[in-house]
């Protein structure tokens, strides 16, 4: 069957725009935003496609530019990066949300994410929130896969410490 | 897991689009779809739309400036638009002389013949007046003072290469021997070589009463 880039962009859409708006929206604790951002996601990936590029894993590939999207995102609000923020300001990229249709626990949930490390917090983020596979988190982060179960596994431990 | 820990990961993933909005992005992503390759019908402008935007307005603005700019070269004192002559239109064109002399002298020219346009008009009223003579007596002051500072620099440039070159003036007999006095230089020079001082404001003046 011949690749229809158009229907596969779709499915894609429909599989991945959730995921992709909860990461949107724990990195700018504001709705509208994340849905801006989801959106430019998605266009970025299409415009992608249209240059008859072909995207062997969509999850990732869209994670990955959501990723690049936040940061250019933080840069516009002028912000360094979002450790140097955290480091020099506070600065919690999960944290403050004024949502205020966000329930409560998932706000007690927010702030204890915003106390691990960004890179704890997409990890957790992951595996219990989108439900991936220490192998599937590997194909996002480009590492092996047996480092992303030991990051994991610490990310948890730290997480609980925080909770109880 | 603990409980706790599943419960947290299950109101997380709570946070989610509503159905509306997933439709309505997925409406505009749609529509996206259906343009042709090269064109770009989203909600956002493409690049080269923006990039269209901005040179079409930076065209508009800069011809406006310049038919701003040239009307106002006829404007007079008193009149709106020659706050942009004197503050604006000068200035850069004095920036960008390389003659700024000749460009401070025909400054206080225009600024003169100015005051000559208003007074046939019967316009020289007493506080444009004011106006005008401070204008003119400033610019005056200014460019003297420019010239003096430039002479300054160009007699220490002299007295420099003096000293550099002792011997041989000596040897060529251009200066006395052990004589540093670079006046002695300054004299042979030709007289178009002598730099002539824009008047400064008194002798303006005393000028006019002679004239009276």
């Amino acid at each position: 069957m011949a690749p229809n880039p158009s229907s596969d962009f779709m499915a894609a859409y429909d599989a991945y725009a959730d995921a992709i708006f909860r990461r949107c929206y724990f990195k700018t604790s504001n709705r509208e935003q994340a849905k801006d951002l989801t959106q430019q996601v998605f266009l970025q990936a299409w415009a992608y496609v249209r240059q008859g590029k072909v995207i062997e894993n969509w999850q990732a590939f869209l994670y990955r530019v959501a990723h690049n999207l936040i940061i250019d995102w933080y840069r516009r609000k002028r912000a360094d990066s979002l450790e140097v923020l955290k480091e020099e300001r506070g600065f919690e990229p999960i944290a403050r949300n004024s949502d205020p249709s966000l329930k409560a626990e998932a706000a007690h949930a927010l702030r204890a994410l915003s106390q691990l490390s960004e890179e704890e917090q997409a990890l957790i983020t992951w595996r219990y929130v989108e439900d991936l596979s220490p192998h599937e988190i590997a194909k996002i982060v480009g590492q092996r896969e047996n480092v992303v179960s030991v990051k994991l596994h610490r990310a948890i431990k730290k997480l609980r410490e925080i909770l109880y | 897991m603990d409980q706790e820990f599943k419960q947290l990961a299950e109101s997380l993933k709570s946070i989610r689009l509503t159905s509306e909005e997933k439709q309505d992005l997925k409406r505009a992503l749609e529509v996206n779809l259906q343009t042709p390759l090269g064109g770009s019908s989203s909600p956002r402008l493409s690049f080269w739309k923006h990039y269209q935007l901005a040179a079409s307005v930076t065209l508009v603005v800069i011809l406006l400036g310049s038919t701003l700019s040239l009307a106002a070269e006829q404007a007079l004192p008193g009149d709106v638009l020659y706050p942009i002559k004197t503050k604006i239109n000068e200035p850069v064109v004095t920036l960008l002389s390389p003659k700024k002399t000749a460009r401070d002298a025909q400054i206080i020219e225009k600024r003169l013949v100015e005051a000559e346009k208003l007074d046939t008009k019967g316009k020289l009223t007493e506080p444009l007046r004011s106006a005008v003579k401070e204008t003119i007596v400033k610019q005056a002051a200014k460019t003297a003072r420019e010239e003096a500072k430039k002479q300054k620099q160009q007699d220490k440039k002299i007295e420099s290469v003096v000293e550099k070159h002792q011997k041989i003036l000596e040897k060529l007999e251009i200066i006395d021997k052990k004589d540093k006095n670079t006046d002695k230089i300054k004299t042979e020079r030709k007289p178009e070589d002598q730099r002539h001082l824009p008047e400064t404001g008194s002798e303006i003046k005393n000028k006019n009463n002679h004239k009276k």
